[in-house]
């Protein structure tokens, strides 16, 4: 339809084809820089770049070996991908290199863009809204990018806080409120999980002496306060590794990951009886406890069930109360004999 | 943390959680965050605040807004004014300041940008709903912004931050309510801003480079 339509060549003076492409250059037909757009001489500001060779400004890539003026005739056309070469910035450009018009005027015209490198290109060289073309979606590609920042790092913020809530729930849900302690529900979970991992550990399950006359004499303050002090022992006996929980009015279990050896556990134990059976003070009274403790040494290999954990160290723990209390002993086969 | 979970994620609009937390944000900057507490007190809300990318009801914007008014013992409509200059002039609040400079170079070229900005917003975050702003000459330097406002709380903060960003470009402008505003034109409200010298004073240098410096709310 358009073939006998006579398109007279487009001519531009050199301040037009700026406006519409700053980041072009017009080479002779050597491949020499006749002119070029303004953007484009920012990039080697304050070099000038008239009469300066086309391959000593950029590399491109997938060429092998220096660009040659003969090889521009075999790349016109074809979407380009350039290397700026300036020692301080190696950008990555975009470009088109095409042929001027006219069989007198012998050269090319080659438009270069910034891809991907936009924002590198715009920090390195403060490059402004009025080095790029009207038409260029550079100003929204930036806008894009920071908006998106702006987004993700409230949602980064959002995920923080969020985080900081749930463990903060999980450990109010998870602690004695009393004596900041881990409650029955973190003692069963860290039980749970050591026996699922087949870590080897001891368990001791101690149940206070004496406990319910302090109740019923001095009151419950001075329970709450026994309580209390019992917790400082236990933390005091123990390692940030293990788990120290109260699991009942005046029941306590500690769980202590790698200790298996009896004496070890019994030393353990003994010690934390003894210091419990010193007098606490409380305000102008005295209140005197003690504490029995049932142990269990859990090796490797083993992969014990953690209700039959609790329930040995149960049997131990009472098999000591009725020897006598204040003593700690060793969970031991015969004595769910007895005791069934 | 926000006691955001239960009550308002389900109907309400982030629009909201980004107006609530500026409020927030202006509250604490401006007048402490003694004050701001006692406002989330008197409306029983968490002392916690709000989170800007959760949506919330219109209505706790509202009953935060009275509450500020009489904490503070202005109108809402100022209160939401300055929250608007506020986002825009305050130095640690730097991100809706330079995506609103990505407008344009100059006060007038931003101020046409602004139709495009509800689809601007939408290409960043999806969920937000933005009016339709529309901007039509009505005389040599003279623009009207009608905005078909379904938050008209943000009205006010719109204006606050059209001022703001006249200082940002050191523009001169005159923002004022546009009386001629016929109800019937689908707009909730509208703007005459006047454009009286684009180069009035220094304006704010803008990087196009972002600052390594992250906002904090």
């Amino acid at each position: 339809m358009d073939g006998d339509m006579t398109v007279p060549a487009v001519r531009l003076e050199t301040p037009v084809l700026d406006r519409l492409m700053p980041m072009h250059l017009v080479l002779d037909g050597a491949g020499r820089v006749m002119s070029h757009g303004a953007t484009l001489g920012r990039l080697f500001a304050p070099r000038r770049l008239a009469g300066v060779e086309f391959a000593e400004l950029v590399e491109i890539r997938g060429i092998s070996g220096r660009l040659q003026a003969g090889d521009l005739a075999s790349l016109c056309g074809q979407k380009l991908r350039l290397v700026l070469r300036r020692t301080d910035a190696s950008l990555r450009l975009r470009g088109m290199i095409l042929p001027l018009a006219g069989p007198d005027r012998a050269g090319w015209i080659v438009n270069l863009s910034f891809g991907i490198d936009l924002p590198r290109a715009v920090a390195q060289l403060h490059l402004t809204d009025a080095d790029f073309a009207t038409t260029d979606l550079a100003m929204e590609l930036l806008y894009l990018a920071e908006a998106n920042a702006a987004v993700t790092g409230e949602l980064r913020g959002l995920a923080l806080r969020l985080e900081g809530a749930r463990q903060q729930a999980q450990e109010e849900a998870e602690t004695d409120p009393l004596t900041g302690l881990r409650n029955r529900r973190a003692c069963d979970s860290v039980l749970a999980r050591l026996c699922r991992e087949g870590t080897p550990f001891g368990l001791m399950h101690m149940d206070l002496d004496y406990f319910k006359a302090v109740n019923d004499t001095l009151g419950h303050a001075a329970g709450d306060h026994v309580l209390t002090h019992v917790a400082a022992v236990l933390k005091a006996s123990s390692r940030a590794q293990d788990c120290i929980a109260r699991v009942g009015g005046d029941e306590f279990v500690m769980l202590m990951p790698e200790i298996t050896d009896p004496s070890a556990l019994s030393h353990i134990a003994n010690r934390v009886i003894a210091q419990l059976t010193r007098p606490i003070p409380f305000q102008e009274h005295v209140c005197r406890i003690s504490a029995s403790v049932g142990y269990v040494s859990v090796v490797s290999g083993e992969m014990p069930d953690p209700a039959q954990i609790m329930a040995n160290a149960d049997i131990a723990l009472y098999a000591a109360k009725h020897a006598g209390r204040g003593r700690a002993l060793q969970f031991d086969p015969e004595m769910a004999a007895t005791a069934s | 943390m926000p006691d955001m979970v239960a009550q308002e994620t389900i109907e309400g609009s982030v629009m909201y959680g980004l107006l609530l937390r500026s409020v927030q944000a202006y509250l604490r900057a401006t007048f402490g965050v003694a004050a701001w507490a006692r406002v989330l007190r008197a409306t029983g809300r968490s002392p916690d605040g709000f989170e800007p990318m959760l949506p919330y009801d219109a209505a706790v914007l509202t009953s935060i807004v009275a509450a500020c008014a009489d904490e503070l013992g202005r109108a809402p409509d100022v209160i939401l004014e300055d929250v608007g200059t506020f986002l825009v002039a305050n130095p640690d609040h730097q991100s809706l300041r330079r995506l609103l400079r990505f407008g344009g170079a100059t006060y007038l070229e931003f101020l046409l940008s602004l139709e495009e900005l509800p689809d601007r917003a939408r290409l960043a975050l999806p969920d937000l709903e933005l009016p339709e702003i529309t901007i039509t000459e009505t005389g040599p330097g003279q623009y009207r912004l009608a905005c078909g406002c379904s938050f008209p709380q943000l009205f006010p903060v719109a204006v606050g931050a059209l001022r703001a960003m006249a200082d940002e470009y050191g523009a001169l402008v005159l923002i004022d309510p546009d009386l001629n505003c016929s109800p019937d034109s689908g707009a909730m409200g509208a703007l005459s801003v006047q454009l009286l010298e684009a180069a009035h004073g220094e304006g704010r240098r803008f990087d196009l480079a972002q600052a390594e410096v992250r906002d904090g709310w």
